[in-house]
């Protein structure tokens, strides 16, 4: 009996590790290509990076009025209005006060702000996060859990569905495993250990006009949500959220704060500015948090 | 005339008949996306100027179809290339899936056929439905699920379908890495483009197809590898059939794709007998398909709970 059960565990165990590739497929015609594949098309490490023509000129997305007209057409809709009214589109799921499009500026079209035309591509990939392979649905769930500090949409919820058939329309034309000029956040260098003291100032000279001292933003008059987000207090992100992490906010901060004037901070700045915000009270991590969660809650927000 | 316990029976069975024929109507009839009717119009709130149309243009070589001559057809990536990351991991993994089903993801098919009995050579074939081409167009509207799916979902009917079994879950490790081993496979396709050898070939009909002259045909070009009696060849040393089964319990059910004629000939035009594509004419290949459409199968599991268990199919 102990011997079937030791079996029974290596053969369930035989799923998780991907095995040797077996012998009997390896065939002439599958691994001998007949075209060759263009270089710079291959996942390489060294040509990952696809050069923009100029510099300064990303990837262009589809114009919104040429979503087509068709069932495939309105979850991309769809999942448009997700996207800039999370408030209202996907509120069930929702745990705080924001829209996707607070942090994936102009729709999830502008280069640097995590434009969803550079990340779908990219998917499945493995992730440090999560420490396994995800698909692109698996990541917009995460956007739920932690950003949006709500609950995660099942994968076949029209929620997931529909913003990935927006991703997929918005990526149109981008080729896979790519790393596009524009995705994610800008480098940054950090010339020195940052500090919240500079940061405070600054938060109050160049910030706090649009997401007031208090850091809590500005609502929108006419519907539900921010026109400028809160970046603490129980209507921001968790602590879980790659915004988060300093350097992802600073990463952010540089290529689009203040708006309009992106890239005017220096690293050092943006950096400071981060830690200050890092240091103020948001709703805890869920993955360990929630503990916190009930007997210290956020402060803040209304 | 007297009310036996057969006419009792009779009436039972119809009467659950009826019920179920009427629940499988009404879960037909309802409109399979809860979210088409109140939102297909565009929000007017973020049409803003930054929204209007782009003024810079994109680069031209991303938009480029890596064909370089006509005729020829994407290369996918090669498998010794890959490094030995974790997502390598994964490929390898959804590799060894697609190409050896019956071992890597037994639990969830019902038959003997492996993923690439169809999609040939890896998945990589043009027109033998290459991943390649179908990975780039997910999500997309599909006419049979009446709704826009996702690839992860359409990997699920496959398994429901031409593997006659049970569809993984969306988040199992299955569905995962042949989702990766897909994208890895379309490395540089843009998003969205519809690839030259995508699907399988077209079929023109001349005249309707004959079962007669399909019986002929495939005596002549398939009954060498597929069986007389097309129950196809099992590999000698692992599961799994080298020729797969055109009909039995071990083949494809009758919800599948290949079961339509349209489909099939597309297929068997393109790539049977196996080395000499486009041997076939259109009407041949219509005519073999419509002989192997005639054949008993497993039942769609859709609609054929009752004929599964009580009529089971028999053996090929």
């Amino acid at each position: 009996m102990k011997k079937l059960v030791f079996l029974f565990m290596v053969g369930a165990l035989n799923i998780g590790h991907a095995a040797e590739l077996p012998q009997t497929e390896v065939r002439v015609d599958t691994h001998e290509a007949r075209a060759s594949i263009p270089t710079s098309l291959t996942r390489e490490k060294a040509i990952r990076q696809i050069p923009a023509i100029s510099p300064g000129e990303y990837f262009v997305p589809p114009d919104v009025g040429d979503i087509p007209t068709s069932k495939y057409g309105d979850m991309v809709k769809l999942g448009r209005n997700i996207f800039i009214d999370t408030q209202h589109y996907a509120k069930r799921y929702v745990g705080n006060g924001l829209n996707c499009s607070n942090c994936h500026l102009q729709e999830g079209r502008k280069a640097y702000a995590a434009p969803l035309w550079a990340a779908y591509p990219m998917y499945p990939e493995f992730r440090n996060k999560t420490r396994d392979v995800v698909t692109f649905e698996a990541r917009v769930q995460d956007c739920f859990r932690f950003s949006m500090n709500g609950i995660a949409p099942t994968l076949d919820s029209p929620e997931i569905k529909a913003i990935t058939s927006y991703a997929h329309w918005l990526s149109t034309g981008a080729p896979f495993n790519k790393e596009l000029p524009g995705r994610g956040f800008a480098r940054l260098g950090k010339p020195r250990d940052p500090t919240p003291i500079n940061g405070e100032k600054l938060y109050k000279e160049s910030c706090a006009s649009c997401h007031s001292l208090d850091g809590q933003g500005q609502k929108f008059t006419n519907r539900d949500g921010y026109m400028f987000p809160p970046l603490w207090g129980k209507d921001s992100f968790n602590h879980g959220a790659g915004m988060s992490s300093v350097k992802s906010c600073a990463q952010f901060s540089k290529a689009n704060m203040p708006l309009g004037k992106g890239w005017t901070l220096t690293d050092m700045e943006a950096w400071d500015v981060c830690t200050y915000i890092w240091l103020q009270d948001r709703p805890w991590d869920p993955r360990f948090g929630w503990f916190f969660n009930i007997f210290a809650p956020p402060t803040g927000g209304n | 005339m007297r009310f036996t316990r057969l006419h009792k029976i009779v009436l039972v069975l119809s009467a659950l008949a009826g019920i179920a024929y009427g629940t499988w109507v009404a879960a037909d009839t309802q409109s399979p996306d809860n979210a088409g009717d109140d939102l297909p119009t565009l929000d007017t709130i973020g049409t803003r100027a930054s929204m209007q149309r782009p003024h810079e243009s994109l680069p031209d070589e991303l938009t480029i179809v890596p064909v370089v001559k006509p005729g020829e057809y994407f290369v996918p990536p090669k498998i010794e290339d890959l490094d030995d990351s974790k997502y390598s991991d994964e490929v390898r993994l959804g590799r060894n899936i697609f190409i050896n089903t019956q071992e890597y993801a037994k639990r969830y098919v019902g038959n003997g056929m492996n993923c690439s009995n169809c999609h040939l050579q890896e998945g990589r074939k043009p027109h033998a439905a290459p991943l390649w081409a179908a990975y780039p167009m997910y999500p997309m509207y599909r006419d049979k699920s009446r709704q826009v799916i996702s690839f992860q979902e359409r990997l699920q009917d496959c398994f429901r379908f031409s593997m006659n079994g049970m569809a993984p879950t969306l988040d199992s490790r299955e569905i995962e890495a042949l989702t990766v081993y897909a994208q890895w496979l379309s490395t540089g396709i843009p998003v969205g483009t519809i690839m030259p050898g995508r699907g399988f070939a077209r079929i023109d009909k001349s005249e309707d197809p004959s079962p007669f002259n399909g019986a002929v045909h495939y005596k002549q070009y398939c009954a060498s590898c597929h069986g007389d009696n097309l129950e196809g060849k099992k590999f000698t040393n692992r599961e799994g059939y080298m020729f797969p089964p055109l009909a039995g319990p071990d083949s494809y059910n009758k919800g599948a794709g290949m079961y339509k004629v349209k489909t099939c000939a597309g297929f068997v035009k393109a790539n049977m007998p196996l080395g000499k594509s486009n041997v076939l004419s259109d009407d041949e290949a219509l005519d073999v398909c419509v002989h192997i459409f005639m054949q008993d199968r497993p039942w769609d599991p859709r609609k054929g709970m009752f004929m599964s268990i009580f009529m089971p199919v028999t053996e090929g």
